[in-house]
């Protein structure tokens, strides 16, 4: 199961389960399982056509109503986890930017505002 | 005063763009996270002076109108699915995939979802009744651990107290939360005496406890003196505490002479003369 709980399913769409008497567990790059006791089912790696379809779930997971396909290119990696794809650096950098963005509008605001009162201002001074 | 309106929705468009951004910053550790962007797309614009309207009645033309925009707008915030890097966890469990792909996962509610967050666990489940009546599938959760079998005690001994076959019992405890040291068997323990004093409910361990005291510092011993041929025997008295086996120090009371030997019994100490 995954770190939610839920089961992971094989390719014949059935959870993987691993008996008691099963130990050695290996995988190998295309997914299979394959323990002391013999072979255990094979991950089943799907890929979809358009990713953008795929629905933020929580958890790390993805909902969508579109039908999946088989991943043939995709190699599994045992004793790894992907880590997320964020680069510090560059996200850090974008908040900068962002950040002053934000401050260039609202000093605009604020100086918009001030010729604004200065125009009425004169206006004013002018009709009197 | 448009103006104001036209920058208020520049600020918000940032203010999009920072929570976008802080919340890929949030999951710079997240398993699998793939990061996202929002996208800006600017708002419709006025015109003020369509271009190639006539300006005048010879026949020119405006060559360029004047439009001006009303600001800007959140177009999407979509998602980089870039490979992230690979992590070595050297878990049996863990699993990563390279390239495109999904693993699948069926919800509570049956429906399956899709991850690329391998760290997998396994689960266990109980099966009542297989095979002799309705059968129930039941999930269990938790943690293995190995366990041991510790011995530990059933009242609190005193120091020079001798331990009992009624004073030990046998615990499963955690492998990993027993201290280092011998793996001691309840037959070990039984006869020995505790170092100190040592409470109910206490682990034995092989530094705690050792075998009881038979002579007694100050009491009168007898010293068995063995060569090959023959054996002599004097009466001693201790100047150390002795367990069975050790080596303490004893004077002879005739001769006044200090002599070590080792502990062979309730106040009997042996001294072997090879040779």
């Amino acid at each position: 199961m995954n770190s939610s709980g839920y089961p992971v399913l094989s390719t014949t769409g059935a959870p993987i389960t691993i008996g008691p008497e099963d130990t050695g567990l290996e995988i190998s790059a295309d997914g299979t399982i394959s323990t002391s006791v013999g072979n255990k089912g094979r991950f089943d790696i799907v890929s979809f056509e358009d990713e953008t379809q795929l629905k933020k779930a929580s958890e790390s997971m993805f909902t969508t109503d579109a039908a999946p396909e088989k991943a043939d290119d995709a190699k599994v990696i045992q004793g790894m986890i992907e880590g997320s794809n964020v680069e510090p650096i560059v996200e850090i950098t974008n908040m900068i930017t962002a950040l002053r963005s934000y401050q260039g509008a609202g000093e605009f605001i604020s100086s918009d505002d001030r010729l604004l009162r200065d125009a009425i201002q004169v206006l004013t001074d002018q009709q009197a | 005063m448009r103006s104001l309106n036209i920058a208020a929705t520049g600020m918000l468009a940032q203010q999009t763009n920072v929570e976008v951004i802080s919340n890929n910053i949030a999951n710079m550790n997240t398993t699998s996270f793939k990061k996202q962007r929002a996208e800006f797309q600017d708002l419709l614009y006025q015109d003020h002076r369509r271009v190639g309207s006539a300006s005048s009645d010879t026949g020119t033309i405006v060559p360029a109108g004047v439009q001006i925009g009303v600001g800007v707008k959140t177009a999407g915030v979509y998602r980089i699915t870039e490979q992230g890097n690979l992590v070595s966890t050297n878990n049996t469990y863990d699993v990563a995939i390279q390239g495109k792909g999904f693993f699948q996962v069926t919800l509570p509610n049956g429906d399956n979802a899709y991850t690329r967050a391998g760290s997998f666990q396994l689960s266990a489940s109980l099966m009542a009744g297989e095979g002799t009546g309705p059968e129930h599938r039941l999930s269990i959760s938790g943690r293995i651990y190995d366990v041991t079998r510790v011995p530990v005690l059933t009242r609190t001994v005193r120091r020079g107290e001798k331990i009992g076959p009624g004073d030990v019992a046998v615990r499963l405890v955690r492998a990993e939360s027993r201290a280092s040291g011998a793996n001691l068997d309840i037959k070990d323990v039984i006869g020995k005496t505790p170092r100190r004093a040592l409470r109910r409910g206490a682990m034995l361990h092989a530094g705690d406890i050792q075998e009881p005291v038979i002579v007694v510092r100050g009491k009168l011993v007898t010293i068995v003196l063995k060569t090959r041929n023959m054996v002599i025997t004097a009466r001693g008295k201790a100047l150390e505490d002795g367990a069975m086996g050790d080596l303490i120090r004893v004077r002879n009371n005739r001769s006044k002479s200090t002599i070590e030997g080792v502990v062979a019994g309730p106040a009997r100490v042996t001294i072997d003369i090879p040779g």
